[in-house]
Protein backbone atom coordinates (compact mmCIF):
# COMPACT_ATOMS: atom_id res chain seq x y z
CA UNK A 1 0.00 0.00 0.00
CA UNK A 2 1.53 3.24 -0.84
CA UNK A 3 3.03 5.00 1.90
CA UNK A 4 0.43 8.70 2.26
CA UNK A 5 2.29 11.83 1.50
CA UNK A 6 3.64 14.22 4.69
CA UNK A 7 1.64 17.07 2.49
CA UNK A 8 -1.38 15.56 2.56
CA UNK A 9 -1.40 14.05 5.89
CA UNK A 10 -1.07 17.42 6.93
CA UNK A 11 -3.55 19.13 4.91
CA UNK A 12 -6.20 16.70 5.77
CA UNK A 13 -5.37 17.10 9.71
CA UNK A 14 -5.63 20.91 9.25
CA UNK A 15 -9.03 20.76 7.41
CA UNK A 16 -10.42 19.03 10.19
CA UNK A 17 -9.31 20.99 12.55
CA UNK A 18 -10.39 23.85 10.87
CA UNK A 19 -13.81 22.12 10.77
CA UNK A 20 -15.39 22.91 13.67
CA UNK A 21 -15.49 26.51 12.67
CA UNK A 22 -17.86 26.57 9.66
CA UNK A 23 -20.83 25.66 11.60
CA UNK A 24 -20.96 29.18 13.91
CA UNK A 25 -20.08 31.33 10.92
CA UNK A 26 -22.76 33.55 10.14
CA UNK A 27 -24.17 33.07 13.54
CA UNK A 28 -25.13 36.11 16.25
CA UNK A 29 -23.82 36.51 19.62
CA UNK A 30 -26.32 35.30 22.58
CA UNK A 31 -23.47 37.40 25.35
CA UNK A 32 -25.95 38.31 28.10
CA UNK A 33 -25.37 42.04 28.67
CA UNK A 34 -24.16 43.03 32.18
CA UNK A 35 -22.43 39.80 32.69
CA UNK A 36 -18.84 39.24 31.46
CA UNK A 37 -16.27 36.65 33.12
CA UNK A 38 -12.61 37.10 33.62
CA UNK A 39 -11.16 33.59 33.99
CA UNK A 40 -8.26 31.24 33.78
CA UNK A 41 -8.12 28.73 30.76
CA UNK A 42 -6.05 26.00 30.47
CA UNK A 43 -5.62 24.58 27.29
CA UNK A 44 -3.56 21.92 25.09
CA UNK A 45 -1.38 22.86 21.93
CA UNK A 46 -1.87 20.23 18.79
CA UNK A 47 1.29 21.21 17.08
CA UNK A 48 3.43 18.47 18.50
CA UNK A 49 1.02 16.01 17.27
CA UNK A 50 0.64 17.74 13.71
CA UNK A 51 4.57 17.73 13.75
CA UNK A 52 4.80 14.25 14.63
CA UNK A 53 2.72 13.05 11.66
CA UNK A 54 5.52 14.46 9.17
CA UNK A 55 8.23 14.24 11.48
CA UNK A 56 8.21 10.71 13.46
CA UNK A 57 11.52 11.41 15.07
CA UNK A 58 9.72 14.58 17.75
CA UNK A 59 7.27 13.39 20.16
CA UNK A 60 5.96 16.06 22.44
CA UNK A 61 3.17 17.52 24.65
CA UNK A 62 2.73 21.24 25.34
CA UNK A 63 -0.17 22.52 27.52
CA UNK A 64 -0.88 25.74 28.59
CA UNK A 65 -2.32 28.19 30.92
CA UNK A 66 -4.18 32.00 30.67
CA UNK A 67 -5.00 34.31 32.91
CA UNK A 68 -6.78 37.57 32.46
CA UNK A 69 -5.20 40.37 33.84
CA UNK A 70 -7.14 43.17 32.53
CA UNK A 71 -9.71 42.68 29.10
CA UNK A 72 -7.35 42.86 26.96
CA UNK A 73 -4.10 41.52 28.75
CA UNK A 74 -3.52 38.04 29.32
CA UNK A 75 -0.49 36.39 31.36
CA UNK A 76 0.53 33.04 29.47
CA UNK A 77 2.36 30.33 30.89
CA UNK A 78 3.31 27.38 28.28
CA UNK A 79 4.81 24.24 29.79
CA UNK A 80 6.16 21.29 27.80
CA UNK A 81 8.04 18.32 27.18
CA UNK A 82 9.94 16.76 23.35
CA UNK A 83 11.23 13.56 23.01
CA UNK A 84 13.81 13.20 20.27
CA UNK A 85 14.94 9.93 18.66
CA UNK A 86 16.62 10.41 15.37
CA UNK A 87 19.11 8.50 13.29
CA UNK A 88 20.50 9.77 9.88
CA UNK A 89 21.92 7.18 7.29
CA UNK A 90 23.08 9.58 4.45
CA UNK A 91 25.87 9.20 1.59
CA UNK A 92 26.22 11.84 -0.38
CA UNK A 93 28.29 11.35 -3.82
CA UNK A 94 29.67 13.77 -5.47
CA UNK A 95 31.22 11.37 -8.43
CA UNK A 96 32.38 7.23 -8.28
CA UNK A 97 34.88 8.06 -6.40
CA UNK A 98 34.44 10.02 -3.69
CA UNK A 99 31.62 9.10 -1.65
CA UNK A 100 30.78 10.53 2.15
CA UNK A 101 28.60 8.78 4.53
CA UNK A 102 27.21 10.20 7.56
CA UNK A 103 25.87 8.17 10.28
CA UNK A 104 24.55 9.43 12.98
CA UNK A 105 22.05 8.57 16.25
CA UNK A 106 21.00 11.27 18.35
CA UNK A 107 18.49 11.43 21.53
CA UNK A 108 17.48 14.15 23.68
CA UNK A 109 14.85 14.70 26.45
CA UNK A 110 14.01 17.96 27.49
CA UNK A 111 11.45 20.27 29.27
CA UNK A 112 10.28 23.73 28.52
CA UNK A 113 8.49 26.68 29.56
CA UNK A 114 7.26 29.29 27.65
CA UNK A 115 5.66 32.69 29.89
CA UNK A 116 4.73 36.23 28.21
CA UNK A 117 1.86 38.07 27.85
CA UNK A 118 -0.72 38.38 25.24
CA UNK A 119 -2.74 41.83 24.18
CA UNK A 120 -6.22 41.50 22.68
CA UNK A 121 -6.65 44.23 19.97
CA UNK A 122 -10.01 42.79 18.96
CA UNK A 123 -12.85 45.23 19.50
CA UNK A 124 -16.08 43.51 18.30
CA UNK A 125 -18.33 47.21 18.29
CA UNK A 126 -21.28 45.45 17.71
CA UNK A 127 -21.14 42.76 20.26
CA UNK A 128 -19.26 44.13 23.35
CA UNK A 129 -19.53 40.84 25.72
CA UNK A 130 -17.71 39.03 22.74
CA UNK A 131 -14.46 37.07 24.27
CA UNK A 132 -12.46 36.33 20.97
CA UNK A 133 -8.94 37.08 20.40
CA UNK A 134 -7.06 38.89 17.72
CA UNK A 135 -3.84 40.11 19.10
CA UNK A 136 0.13 40.23 20.07
CA UNK A 137 2.34 38.91 22.37
CA UNK A 138 5.72 37.91 23.66
CA UNK A 139 7.10 35.32 25.18
CA UNK A 140 10.52 34.21 27.31
CA UNK A 141 11.31 30.71 26.42
CA UNK A 142 13.54 28.57 28.41
CA UNK A 143 14.25 24.81 27.91
CA UNK A 144 16.41 22.35 29.45
CA UNK A 145 17.32 19.11 27.71
CA UNK A 146 19.68 15.81 28.08
CA UNK A 147 20.94 14.55 24.91
CA UNK A 148 23.06 11.95 23.56
CA UNK A 149 24.30 10.44 20.29
CA UNK A 150 24.90 6.71 21.59
CA UNK A 151 26.34 6.27 18.00
CA UNK A 152 27.68 7.62 14.97
CA UNK A 153 30.17 7.09 12.21
CA UNK A 154 32.51 10.09 10.17
CA UNK A 155 32.79 8.77 6.36
CA UNK A 156 36.03 9.33 4.93
CA UNK A 157 35.39 7.94 1.51
CA UNK A 158 39.47 6.77 0.69
CA UNK A 159 40.77 5.52 4.32
CA UNK A 160 38.83 3.90 7.02
CA UNK A 161 36.00 6.14 8.84
CA UNK A 162 35.66 6.66 12.15
CA UNK A 163 33.70 5.26 14.74
CA UNK A 164 32.40 6.89 18.07
CA UNK A 165 29.76 7.61 20.52
CA UNK A 166 29.46 9.82 22.64
CA UNK A 167 28.07 10.34 26.39
CA UNK A 168 25.22 12.61 27.78
CA UNK A 169 25.69 16.18 27.81
CA UNK A 170 23.15 19.15 29.05
CA UNK A 171 22.09 21.92 27.24
CA UNK A 172 20.17 25.12 28.49
CA UNK A 173 18.64 27.22 26.16
CA UNK A 174 16.87 30.79 26.32
CA UNK A 175 15.05 32.53 23.64
CA UNK A 176 12.33 35.22 23.17
CA UNK A 177 9.39 35.28 20.87
CA UNK A 178 7.37 37.51 19.15
CA UNK A 179 3.23 35.92 18.70
CA UNK A 180 0.80 36.97 16.79
CA UNK A 181 -2.35 34.90 17.60
CA UNK A 182 -6.27 34.30 16.47
CA UNK A 183 -8.67 32.81 19.05
CA UNK A 184 -12.55 32.15 19.04
CA UNK A 185 -15.22 30.59 20.99
CA UNK A 186 -16.05 27.68 19.56
CA UNK A 187 -18.81 26.41 22.21
CA UNK A 188 -19.26 28.14 25.92
CA UNK A 189 -16.01 28.45 27.29
CA UNK A 190 -14.43 26.56 24.70
CA UNK A 191 -11.89 28.02 22.43
CA UNK A 192 -9.61 27.09 19.40
CA UNK A 193 -7.11 29.00 18.01
CA UNK A 194 -4.12 29.14 16.50
CA UNK A 195 -0.88 31.40 16.68
CA UNK A 196 2.30 32.04 14.61
CA UNK A 197 6.06 32.69 16.29
CA UNK A 198 8.55 34.56 15.46
CA UNK A 199 11.22 32.90 17.93
CA UNK A 200 14.79 34.70 18.48
CA UNK A 201 17.60 32.34 19.83
CA UNK A 202 19.64 34.14 22.48
CA UNK A 203 21.41 31.39 24.07
CA UNK A 204 22.02 27.83 24.25
CA UNK A 205 24.80 26.44 25.86
CA UNK A 206 25.88 23.05 26.25
CA UNK A 207 28.63 20.49 28.00
CA UNK A 208 30.02 18.82 25.14
CA UNK A 209 30.40 18.97 21.45
CA UNK A 210 27.33 18.01 20.38
CA UNK A 211 24.50 20.77 19.57
CA UNK A 212 20.99 19.88 20.09
CA UNK A 213 19.12 18.97 17.00
CA UNK A 214 15.91 20.05 18.58
CA UNK A 215 15.27 22.66 20.89
CA UNK A 216 11.92 21.79 23.23
CA UNK A 217 9.69 24.74 22.56
CA UNK A 218 11.83 26.18 20.06
CA UNK A 219 12.24 23.70 17.40
CA UNK A 220 14.73 22.70 15.22
CA UNK A 221 18.03 23.77 16.27
CA UNK A 222 18.68 25.15 12.49
CA UNK A 223 19.63 28.77 13.25
CA UNK A 224 18.80 31.89 15.40
CA UNK A 225 16.04 32.78 13.95
CA UNK A 226 13.13 30.44 13.30
CA UNK A 227 9.16 30.65 12.55
CA UNK A 228 7.13 28.75 15.52
CA UNK A 229 3.22 27.45 15.08
CA UNK A 230 0.61 26.66 17.65
CA UNK A 231 -3.18 24.94 17.18
CA UNK A 232 -4.42 25.23 20.74
CA UNK A 233 -7.74 23.96 22.49
CA UNK A 234 -8.82 25.59 25.91
CA UNK A 235 -11.42 25.70 28.25
CA UNK A 236 -11.62 28.49 30.24
CA UNK A 237 -12.90 28.39 34.03
CA UNK A 238 -14.93 31.43 34.98
CA UNK A 239 -14.20 32.13 38.11
CA UNK A 240 -15.52 35.70 38.77
CA UNK A 241 -17.87 38.15 37.21
CA UNK A 242 -18.01 41.63 36.29
CA UNK A 243 -21.69 43.96 36.32
CA UNK B 1 -39.18 23.05 9.67
CA UNK B 2 -37.22 21.68 12.54
CA UNK B 3 -34.49 23.45 11.30
CA UNK B 4 -36.17 26.96 12.26
CA UNK B 5 -37.88 25.73 15.22
CA UNK B 6 -37.84 27.53 18.70
CA UNK B 7 -36.17 24.10 20.26
CA UNK B 8 -33.47 24.08 17.85
CA UNK B 9 -32.67 27.45 18.45
CA UNK B 10 -31.98 27.40 21.72
CA UNK B 11 -31.16 24.03 21.83
CA UNK B 12 -27.82 26.02 19.70
CA UNK B 13 -28.30 29.28 21.29
CA UNK B 14 -27.29 26.91 24.76
CA UNK B 15 -24.11 25.41 23.60
CA UNK B 16 -22.49 27.60 20.84
CA UNK B 17 -21.86 30.91 21.40
CA UNK B 18 -22.62 32.19 17.59
CA UNK B 19 -20.90 35.32 17.42
CA UNK B 20 -18.36 36.78 14.89
CA UNK B 21 -18.61 35.03 11.90
CA UNK B 22 -15.72 37.63 10.92
CA UNK B 23 -13.35 36.43 12.90
CA UNK B 24 -14.39 32.92 12.50
CA UNK B 25 -13.76 33.47 8.75
CA UNK B 26 -10.44 35.36 9.19
CA UNK B 27 -9.09 31.76 11.25
CA UNK B 28 -10.25 30.04 8.27
CA UNK B 29 -8.65 31.82 6.15
CA UNK B 30 -5.35 32.05 8.21
CA UNK B 31 -5.36 28.53 8.74
CA UNK B 32 -5.18 28.21 4.79
CA UNK B 33 -2.32 30.66 4.73
CA UNK B 34 -0.49 29.23 7.31
CA UNK B 35 -0.42 26.11 5.46
CA UNK B 36 1.77 26.40 2.64
CA UNK B 37 4.30 28.25 5.48
CA UNK B 38 4.09 25.17 7.75
CA UNK B 39 5.05 22.56 5.14
CA UNK B 40 7.23 24.19 3.91
CA UNK B 41 9.06 24.73 6.84
CA UNK B 42 8.69 21.36 8.12
CA UNK B 43 9.97 19.49 4.92
CA UNK B 44 13.54 21.66 5.73
CA UNK B 45 16.11 18.88 5.58
CA UNK B 46 19.73 19.33 6.38
CA UNK B 47 22.01 18.65 3.26
CA UNK B 48 25.62 17.48 3.88
CA UNK B 49 28.38 17.91 2.01
CA UNK B 50 30.86 15.48 0.70
CA UNK B 51 35.05 15.60 0.58
CA UNK B 52 34.92 17.45 3.70
CA UNK B 53 38.37 16.00 5.09
CA UNK B 54 40.13 16.57 2.00
CA UNK B 55 43.43 19.21 2.36
CA UNK B 56 43.11 21.48 -1.06
CA UNK B 57 46.36 21.52 -2.48
CA UNK B 58 47.06 23.93 -5.28
CA UNK B 59 49.61 23.07 -7.81
CA UNK B 60 51.75 26.06 -8.85
CA UNK B 61 54.56 26.42 -11.14
CA UNK B 62 58.34 26.78 -9.70
CA UNK B 63 59.60 28.58 -13.08
CA UNK B 64 56.59 31.20 -13.55
CA UNK B 65 54.57 31.31 -10.07
CA UNK B 66 51.36 30.82 -11.48
CA UNK B 67 48.67 28.13 -11.38
CA UNK B 68 49.69 24.85 -13.70
CA UNK B 69 48.47 21.62 -14.72
CA UNK B 70 50.29 18.14 -14.14
CA UNK B 71 48.87 14.96 -14.69
CA UNK B 72 49.37 12.53 -12.50
CA UNK B 73 48.41 9.49 -10.37
CA UNK B 74 47.63 9.77 -6.54
CA UNK B 75 47.77 7.32 -3.98
CA UNK B 76 47.61 6.88 -0.15
CA UNK B 77 50.24 5.87 1.16
CA UNK B 78 50.41 1.57 0.90
CA UNK B 79 47.08 1.72 -0.64
CA UNK B 80 47.14 -0.02 -4.41
CA UNK B 81 43.86 1.97 -5.42
CA UNK B 82 43.97 5.68 -5.83
CA UNK B 83 42.96 9.15 -5.18
CA UNK B 84 43.34 10.09 -8.73
CA UNK B 85 43.90 8.16 -11.88
CA UNK B 86 46.28 9.46 -14.51
CA UNK B 87 44.08 13.05 -14.86
CA UNK B 88 45.51 16.60 -15.58
CA UNK B 89 44.93 18.24 -12.32
CA UNK B 90 45.81 21.67 -11.24
CA UNK B 91 44.05 21.04 -7.68
CA UNK B 92 44.31 17.96 -5.86
CA UNK B 93 41.82 16.84 -2.64
CA UNK B 94 43.40 15.28 -0.54
CA UNK B 95 41.59 12.87 1.94
CA UNK B 96 43.23 13.14 5.57
CA UNK B 97 43.18 9.92 7.65
CA UNK B 98 41.54 9.40 11.07
CA UNK B 99 43.19 7.35 13.13
CA UNK B 100 46.48 7.64 12.93
CA UNK B 101 48.55 8.74 15.70
CA UNK B 102 50.46 10.98 15.09
CA UNK B 103 48.33 12.16 13.05
CA UNK B 104 50.41 12.46 9.65
CA UNK B 105 48.94 11.76 6.25
CA UNK B 106 51.37 10.21 3.30
CA UNK B 107 50.64 10.30 -0.59
CA UNK B 108 52.19 9.03 -3.52
CA UNK B 109 52.09 11.53 -6.63
CA UNK B 110 53.38 9.83 -9.43
CA UNK B 111 53.73 11.17 -13.17
CA UNK B 112 55.28 9.50 -16.29
CA UNK B 113 58.70 9.44 -15.27
CA UNK B 114 59.17 10.50 -11.23
CA UNK B 115 57.25 10.04 -8.27
CA UNK B 116 57.14 11.97 -4.71
CA UNK B 117 56.08 11.37 -1.12
CA UNK B 118 54.20 14.37 0.27
CA UNK B 119 52.99 13.96 4.12
CA UNK B 120 50.57 16.15 5.95
CA UNK B 121 51.20 16.73 9.88
CA UNK B 122 48.22 17.83 11.39
CA UNK B 123 45.72 18.12 14.47
CA UNK B 124 42.31 16.75 14.22
CA UNK B 125 38.95 17.99 16.38
CA UNK B 126 35.72 16.43 16.67
CA UNK B 127 33.15 19.29 15.61
CA UNK B 128 29.55 18.88 15.52
CA UNK B 129 27.98 20.14 12.15
CA UNK B 130 24.04 19.85 12.33
CA UNK B 131 21.32 17.34 13.21
CA UNK B 132 21.20 15.60 10.03
CA UNK B 133 24.70 15.35 9.13
CA UNK B 134 25.82 15.00 12.83
CA UNK B 135 29.76 15.00 13.27
CA UNK B 136 32.94 15.69 11.46
CA UNK B 137 36.78 16.37 11.94
CA UNK B 138 38.24 19.33 11.73
CA UNK B 139 41.92 19.51 10.54
CA UNK B 140 44.64 22.16 11.41
CA UNK B 141 47.84 21.29 9.23
CA UNK B 142 51.56 21.99 11.40
CA UNK B 143 53.19 21.00 8.46
CA UNK B 144 53.89 19.33 5.23
CA UNK B 145 56.89 17.58 4.39
CA UNK B 146 57.65 16.42 0.15
CA UNK B 147 60.46 14.72 -1.65
CA UNK B 148 61.94 16.77 -4.16
CA UNK B 149 61.96 14.70 -7.59
CA UNK B 150 59.21 16.93 -9.40
CA UNK B 151 58.42 18.95 -5.80
CA UNK B 152 60.38 22.13 -5.31
CA UNK B 153 59.02 23.53 -2.50
CA UNK B 154 55.52 24.08 -0.13
CA UNK B 155 54.08 26.57 1.60
CA UNK B 156 50.81 26.70 3.62
CA UNK B 157 48.85 28.98 2.64
CA UNK B 158 45.63 28.00 5.14
CA UNK B 159 46.21 25.67 7.80
CA UNK B 160 42.62 25.02 8.68
CA UNK B 161 40.51 22.25 7.04
CA UNK B 162 37.03 22.89 8.03
CA UNK B 163 33.75 21.46 7.27
CA UNK B 164 31.65 23.86 4.63
CA UNK B 165 34.81 25.69 3.82
CA UNK B 166 36.38 25.77 -0.14
CA UNK B 167 39.91 27.11 0.38
CA UNK B 168 43.70 26.37 -0.98
CA UNK B 169 45.33 25.18 2.08
CA UNK B 170 49.04 23.94 0.53
CA UNK B 171 50.66 25.52 -2.64
CA UNK B 172 52.88 23.02 -4.00
CA UNK B 173 55.34 24.44 -6.40
CA UNK B 174 56.54 21.70 -9.08
CA UNK B 175 59.71 22.30 -11.50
Amino acid sequence: MAKTSPMFRFIFINLVLALPLVPTMGQQSDSIPGRRAQSIAVGIDLAPFIIRTYDDSRTGLCVSGRYGLRDKIFGVAELGYENVDFSNNQTVTKNETDLTAYQYAHTSNGSFLRAGLDFNFFKPYDEPYNKDFVGVGFRYGYAYQEQQSPAFIIGNGYWNDYSGGGGSSSVNSHWIEVVFALRTELFRNFYAGWSMRGKMLVHSGHTGVMEPYAIPGYGKNNGNLTVGFTYSLEYQIPFGKRQ
Amino acid sequence: MIANSPQNCNFRHKFFIMHHHRLLRFCGIGLMVLLPLMIGGCNESGICLSNQHAVQVSLISAHTGKDTTLTTSVFGAGRSDSVYASQALSKLFLPLEFDHDPDTTFFVIKTKTTADTLAFLYRKELDFISGECGYVFSFTIDGVAHTTNKIDYSTIVYPTVKYGEDLTNVQVYIY
